[in-house]
């Protein structure tokens, strides 16, 4: 037997072991791929949101890149510490360091080129399958299924650096491990599980901070407590296993009046001691479950701006010519002969847009601030003509009103004091309240200071009594029954169905027809993206469960036969196995669906609309695939154990 | 009535060879008894082991315990069968290692959803009468092999079976620790009137035997009773090994 043999064989003989880590690595290896053939796709580089495309695909690629980098390293880690005593003996019998670390890197490599390979054949076969999928999402007719050499390439090539860098690693994995301590690892010394009182109690502060801090985030603090609360929660989960789970269920097998009747104690104890040899594990399989949870959950909220889209953009058509644009005139007239020959009718309305310098009060020297005016009957008449009811009163004299830039932008008013300003011909304007509609489409008007809100809506006589005028822009808003129709309206006027105010050109321009589709396809492609990654995200949890369950296979294998021996009843068996199984494989994503929860309840802030119902679906569809792995795992593994049994 | 009443058993292993493993066995055992069943290696003994203790199914014949036929009934009923009427001592001991020693040793009366304090009052009776009261609240990892066997030992006494079965009790312990066991499992027998089957290599355990069943290729080769010498008995052990055809220099390390 050569030694190239031998490494395989260890590998082949192995499989039960290896299989999980194989599959999830070929399947990674294969939405990768995906991703790559979405990206190299000759045809889908013609369609106006291939940028989009790209850029969903490839972070989702890199995503899965970094993601495998782990999954890889930990996995390899995890069958280094299972396959100690196999290597003690090699050693003892005169293997070399160097040997042994040639033989794991082609261990590895005859692992990782079979998973690529895999991986590839099978993203080729189910190719056409994602592409119509993304094509469904994206709204476009089917894609054809092309073999870009490219993405072939790409694939395989980084996964091959992958894979080479990993099994590099491994010397490194195996250093300063003592021969003694290879030999006898295997020897079962196993002292009772302990836990710290003061880490349990620090576990539960944590996870109650944690989930404290998500709760009452605001839109404006959601930013910058993400990422401290995401620490925390991953601390309180870590030390919630470790500490609070060893210590609990150590109590629990304690209480004898409970503990001591029927198999309760055998669970028990068996759970005691695989918390605290998995804790690592389940914390990991927690906090990826949750991340995938919040990835998918993120990106199926974010449809719901489209929800209130027709508000955030009242008229089909906006156009807004700055003061001095010589074209208005002509492009006006093309975008009406262009309704008119698609035959769509329309109302339009066209009003004046005022600028002035501010101040914040009247002892102010500074230079002040640019103020976006527009009087209340423009507003009123605005608001009548897309056909939304009219809720807002007039302002007073020295009143106005907040003209809100979209209705999602709402959740950061929600932190905004309303302020005064003093105009250059003495005027106080206080701000009394904030519009409840949206008059002129978002993107028309340029950013002031305070980027969320647009303007002031004015007492008309102040409107036209206004003096130092710096700019006055006119907009004119197209008004037609359904916004939809109007999608690639004036193309060569609005690329992308907008041109923004801060864009330096004399006008600016929604096509709302456009926009939406094109926001449509955004929301859609990401959504895409994301469904991929989190799906990898949750095969990945479940092969680590997989994994931790095979590599004890051996030793629950005796467990078992000697209970059986004793005289333990099937159902007795299949009792104390189910409620195990089902503590490992329902609680980690137990702990994921409550910081999930938690995380939407924060996310909730960002978006104007409810995302309950959104959030609800994710979390439900995501527990019925945990429901479908858990039946499937364990009739296998009922099944295995029986073999051992009497 | 004898407890064991083993009737005309054979165990036939199809393959690609078939193998008679057991062929046409019969013994009774009464009620108190301490019997001890020795052979060479591939004789049969462990198989015989496992037929009484309904691990496997006879090929012919039948094993009546306490007047009844264990492998007339269901995988569940036998489950019952083994927890109630029969105890078990293993040569690997077969504690499980996520319990204390004492949880180990009322594991069959827990399983039975027996009252606590009955649990606790046996187990607290059983542990003085072997002596292991000090190692109850330890692990398995933490005290000796010997101890780990009367340990097993005593979970094999707390049902007050109908019959314990012990598969080479020790083998795996060394000669002092052999004899602590051997001396408290025919204590057990003794006093607590506990009915014994055990197999085993070792003459030196078979010496504490009130009787020694020989087999050889299956079949009952031959028996000896104890008799009141216990040095005399072991060594008719002895010959009676060295006659069924194990070679002496076997045996030379344990002549003493």
């Amino acid at each position: 037997m050569t030694f190239r043999q031998f490494a395989s064989s260890n590998v082949l003989r192995n499989k039960r072991t290896y299989a999980a880590y194989f599959l999830c690595s070929a399947f990674s290896v294969m939405i990768f791929f995906i991703c790559t053939l979405f990206i190299y796709h000759p045809e889908l580089r013609q369609q106006i949101f291939y940028p989009v495309v790209v850029q969903a695909m490839a972070g989702a690629a890199l995503i899965m890149y970094v993601f495998s980098f782990f999954f890889v390293l930990y996995s390899v880690g995890a069958f280094m510490n299972t396959r100690k005593r196999e290597f003690g003996i090699l050693l003892m019998h005169g293997m070399t360091d160097r040997q042994l670390g040639n033989m794991l890197f082609l261990e590895n490599m005859i692992i990782g080129v079979s998973a690529i390979a895999t991986g590839i054949v099978s993203g080729i076969i189910t190719g056409k399958l994602f592409l119509m999928a993304g094509s469904a999402f994206l709204g476009i007719s089917p894609l054809p299924f092309r073999l870009p050499a490219g993405a072939l390439g790409l694939t395989a090539a980084s996964y091959a650096v992958l894979f080479i860098i990993i099994s590099l690693c491994i010397p490194w994995l195996l250093r300063s491990k003592k021969l003694i301590d290879l030999v006898q690892s295997g020897q079962p010394l196993r002292p009772e599980p302990g836990a710290s009182r003061g880490l349990s109690v620090l576990a539960v502060v944590l996870l109650l901070l944690g989930y404290g801090l998500a709760a009452t985030s605001t839109a404006s603090t959601l930013t910058y407590r993400m990422v401290p609360v995401t620490l925390i929660t991953i601390a309180g989960t870590y030390l919630f296993y470790t500490q609070l789970g060893v210590k609990l269920v150590g109590r629990i097998a304690r209480s004898r009046p409970f503990a001591w009747k029927q198999t309760n104690l055998i669970s028990l104890a068996g759970l005691h001691y695989r918390l605290r040899d998995h804790a690592q594990l389940f914390s990991i399989v927690t906090v990826v479950l949750a991340i995938s949870f919040c990835s998918v959950g993120v990106f199926v909220s974010i449809p719901v701006l489209s929800k209130q889209f027709e508000e955030d953009f009242p008229a089909a058509v906006g156009y807004m010519s700055k003061e001095g644009n010589s074209l208005d005139a002509a492009h006006l007239s093309e975008i009406s002969q262009e309704l008119g020959s698609r035959s769509i009718p329309f109302e339009a309305l066209t009003l004046p847009i005022k600028y002035v310098q501010a101040q914040p009060s009247r002892a102010d020297s500074q230079p002040g601030h640019l103020l976006t005016l527009m009087s209340y009957s423009d507003y009123k008449q605005a608001v009548l003509m897309s056909g939304q009811p009219l809720i807002d009163e007039p302002p007073a004299r020295e009143e106005a009103l907040v003209l809100v830039a979209s209705q999602n932008d709402r959740t950061y008013l929600r932190g905004r004091k309303l302020t005064s300003h003093v105009l250059t011909s003495g005027l106080t304007l206080q701000e009394t309240r904030y519009t409840k509609h949206v008059a002129v489409p978002e993107y028309l008007l340029p950013d002031l200071e305070d980027e969320h809100i647009s303007g002031l809506v004015v007492h008309d006589e102040v409107f036209a009594e206004l003096s130092h005028t710096l700019q006055t822009d006119l907009y004119t808003g197209f008004y037609v029954e359904d916004y939809r129709q109007t999608e690639a309206l004036v193309p060569e006027l609005a690329p992308g169905g907008s041109v923004r105010y801060t864009e330096g050109l004399p006008y600016a321009l929604t096509v709302s027809g456009t926009l939406y589709s094109m926001r449509d396809s955004l929301y859609s492609i990401l959504l895409f993206a994301a469904l991929l990654v989190g799906t990898v995200f949750f095969i990945a949890a479940g092969s680590f469960l997989y994994f931790r369950l095979y590599a004890n296979l051996d030793a629950d294998q005796r467990h078992y036969a000697t209970l059986s021996r004793l005289g333990i009843t099937d159902s007795e068996f299949s009792r104390i196995v189910t409620g195990q199984l089902g503590l490992l494989f329902f609680v980690p994503i137990g702990l994921a669906i409550v910081h999930s929860i938690f995380a939407f309840i924060a996310l909730q802030s960002y978006f104007y609309l409810s995302i309950a119902a959104e959030m609800g679906v994710v979390l439900v569809s995501f527990l019925m695939m945990q429901v479908v792995y858990f039946f499937f795992i364990r009739s296998q593994y009922l099944r295995k154990l029986r073999k051992s049994m009497v | 009535m004898p407890i064991l009443d083993v009737r005309h058993l054979s165990k036939i292993y199809e393959g690609k060879v078939a193998h008679q493993a057991l062929h046409n066995i019969r013994f009774t055992v009464e009620q108190g008894e301490f019997v001890g069943i020795m052979g060479p290696s591939g004789s049969g003994k462990t198989t015989l082991l496992n037929l009484i203790a309904t691990m496997d199914q006879p090929t012919a014949g039948e094993v009546m315990i306490n007047g009844r036929n264990p492998h007339l009934l269901s995988r569940n009923e036998a489950a019952l069968f083994r927890r109630r009427e029969l105890g078990f001592v293993f040569q690997h001991f077969n504690l499980l290692d996520t319990l204390t020693v004492e949880e180990n040793i009322v594991l069959p009366l827990m399983l039975e959803s027996a009252p606590l304090n009955m649990m606790e009052d046996k187990v607290k009776h059983i542990a003085a009468q072997l002596g292991i009261e000090s190692i109850l609240p330890k692990r398995t990892y933490e005290i000796s092999g010997g101890q780990m066997q009367l340990a097993a030992i005593a979970r094999a006494l707390i049902q007050e079976p109908s019959l314990i079965l012990a598969d080479e009790p020790t083998g795996n312990l060394d000669s002092k620790a052999s004899r602590e066991v051997m001396s408290t499992l025919s204590a057990s027998s003794r006093e607590a009137s506990a009915t014994i089957l055990m197999v085993t290599h070792d003459p030196v355990a078979a010496s504490y035997c009130d009787r020694v069943l020989f087999i050889k290729d299956g079949q009952l080769y031959n028996e000896l009773y104890c008799g009141d010498h216990r040095q005399a008995f072991f060594q008719r052990i002895i010959d009676m090994l060295a006659l069924l055809g194990g070679k002496s220099h076997d045996l030379s390390t344990i002549r003493f």
